[in-house]
């Protein structure tokens, strides 16, 4: 079980960036396509507005949390959750 | 470690077992009414109302996504309600801390049902709106990682996760009981002859839920100023073992850190969205894209929540039988298999293309009335369909022509679906079970997060990973499912893809799932005197 651990230690360390990347792909895919909706008056200016509200607080939040993620990796990658630690005398 | 406890150990977590009931009662009613109050604003948003009250009606989808993203940032600050609060509560107490907490909810709530609304008060009605949502968010923030811990620092440590599931029901108890004074408001107001029976609720009646917060918050306040403290923050406390920086020794100590993340990504991340999916996302797909109308769905939201409440308690004492772990792993795999089978059959059964009408009865009827303050008319046309299952459905086209007639007409259209007796009870079995799921991931967390962590810091320690899986990855999920949904809207398919959006919530429980599996260990810490 520990080898396991250390090597979806790797995942974790790997997924972190990986959800960042695609956080900001997605972001920048989506924006100019939107204002050129805006532009040629399919969509609404409100729509445009919203997308940027949502983009800011998702990587606002999320990009910290991928950072955490990676921490979690970087602990199992060094066997910081080889032994069962749970209880809380043993901290 | 010795898992055999000492005599000494035993007598202070069971000292107290003739007073539990009392400490579980002033626990659990201050909670449930602070998320009560967290929960009136989202149940509206939910609803479509606080989009059209406090945000610009020139496009409601975006209306819609605004008062989301304002019900979310309650939910992004609670972290840091949980930080400050979680500090105060490990530095000067449980007891005091959480009194404060319940004051700054119940007055923001109150606050909250007088801000006027953006037609008369324009941009500074959401400000205040945000401003006041902050600190509700603020408050719950610090509220459940102490009553949560005062109950578990009361308990015998065999019964743990069962006292702390009584908690653990406030959530969706909270929910049950906005949905309730929800309820009850529209239906004193509901006027059938009007073509939204619903308009005085949706104009002024949406107060009433906010307004009455704060006689809740005084009797609440009056039962928990009779509590003591918690004996084993005494007893750390008598022998000068407070921590002197909870923060920096919950999050700068390595071995304290990585039980955060663990915690976090290994059981509340994945909690969170089968919590918000199961109850406030079901809530809001209902409403949204079933367009079932909005009291038949509080109403079969809240007989779901009351079947299903006592398996929170069932769940918290079968915990302390065969552990926590399973249950909590148990209940994610479910959600994570079974999340897009029960969305496609709730779609299902308000589909009313799949039903048949009797056209016979079909109504029609228009009426064309000025604007008020404005060059043009208005005029509305309500369309009842009878379908041969009982099925009713309500399509409402407003139509604003202007007297400029190089104007275009501004075209509203609206559903509304009143489900027979049949498919409404097939609906409730379908949010039964979302719920039952989250009654297994939810019903032991509190006991489990109780014994990760020492009694110095626990008040800090626990909350920070509660808040950030509950109220930012679950807080979130409607908000984000939404917007998933909005963009897969094309041309070609103007409704989008309606289950696109579960990926979210799918994709987080995967990933709790796979790290609890893997990390979290089986055993229960019996010892929380530490």
């Amino acid at each position: 079980m520990n080898a396991l651990k250390r090597i979806l230690g790797i995942v974790w360390l790997v997924l972190a960036p990986v959800l960042i990347v695609m956080m900001f792909n997605q972001l920048f895919t989506e924006i100019p396509a939107l204002e050129k909706l805006v532009a040629a008056g399919k969509k609404p200016a409100s729509e445009l507005q919203s997308t940027y509200l949502f983009w800011i607080i998702t990587i606002t939040i999320f990009v910290p949390i991928a950072f955490g993620l990676a921490l979690f990796g970087y602990y199992s990658v060094k066997g910081e959750y080889d032994r069962d630690v749970m209880f809380s005398a043993d901290l | 470690m010795s898992t055999t406890l000492s005599n000494q150990t035993q007598a202070l977590q069971t000292q107290t077992d003739k007073g539990i009931w009392g400490v579980i009662t002033a626990s659990s009613v201050g909670t449930l009414i602070e998320w009560y109050d967290f929960y009136i604003f989202g149940s509206l948003a939910a609803m479509g109302i606080i989009g059209k009250q406090f945000f610009p009606g020139d496009n409601p989808t975006a209306a819609f996504l605004s008062s989301l993203a304002t019900f979310a940032a309650g939910f992004i600050v609670r972290p840091f309600g949980a930080l400050f609060f979680g500090r105060l509560g490990d530095l000067i107490g449980r007891k005091y801390t959480f009194l404060v907490t319940l004051i700054l909810m119940g007055g923001s709530t109150f606050f909250i049902g007088l801000v006027p609304s953006y037609a008369t008060w324009g941009a500074a009605a959401p400000l205040t709106v945000l401003i006041l949502r902050l600190l509700q968010g603020l408050a719950l923030g610090g509220e459940y990682g102490g009553a949560a811990t005062y109950v578990a620092e009361h308990s015998a440590y065999n019964r743990r996760g069962y006292f702390t599931s009584f908690i653990q029901t406030t959530a969706t108890l909270g929910l049950l009981m906005s949905i309730g004074v929800i309820i009850l408001t529209q239906s004193v107001l509901r006027d059938e002859n009007g073509v939204n029976p619903n308009a005085a609720f949706e104009e002024w009646g949406w107060r009433i839920p906010f307004l009455i917060s704060i006689f809740l918050i005084v009797i609440s306040i009056f039962i928990r100023m009779r509590m003591h403290e918690s004996p084993m923050f005494k007893k750390v406390k008598s022998e000068g073992k407070t921590s002197k920086n909870p923060l920096k020794e919950s999050f700068t100590k390595k071995a304290n850190l990585k039980m955060v993340l663990l915690a976090l990504f290994g059981a509340t991340a994945g909690q969170g969205v089968v919590w918000y999916t199961g109850q406030y996302y079901a809530l809001s797909f209902m409403n949204k894209t079933c367009a079932i109308d909005s009291a038949q769905a509080n109403q079969i939201i809240m007989i779901a929540i009351v079947l299903v409440t006592p398996f929170f308690l069932v769940f918290g004492w079968l915990s302390d039988k065969i552990g926590r772990k399973y249950i909590m792993m148990a209940g994610l795999l479910a959600a994570i298999l079974a999340y897009r089978p029960i969305y496609q059959a709730m779609y299902n059964v308000s589909d009313i293309n799949k039903k048949k009408e009797l056209t016979e009865q079909t109504k029609v009827d228009t009426k064309t009335e000025p604007v008020k303050d404005k060059p043009a008319v208005l005029q509305t046309e309500k369309v009842t369909k009878i379908f041969e299952d009982g099925t009713k459905a309500v399509l409402i086209t407003k139509t604003t022509k202007f007297d400029n007639d190089s104007k275009e007409p501004k075209i509203e259209k609206s559903k509304s679906i009143t489900l027979n007796g049949s498919d409404k009870w097939t609906m409730v079995g379908l949010i039964f079970i979302q719920i039952f799921f989250v009654t297994m991931v939810y019903g032991p967390i509190a006991a489990f997060l109780v014994e990760i962590f020492p009694t110095k810091i626990r008040y800090t320690s626990m909350s920070l990973p509660y808040h950030v899986g509950n109220g930012i990855f679950g807080g979130l999920t409607p908000y984000i499912v939404t917007r998933i949904i909005e963009a897969t809207k094309t041309e070609a398919q103007p409704s989008g893809d309606i289950l696109a959006g579960l990926w979210y919530p799918i994709g987080v429980a995967i990933l709790t799932f796979i790290i609890g599996m893997v990390y979290l260990p089986t055993r229960t810490d019996k010892d929380v005197t530490d």
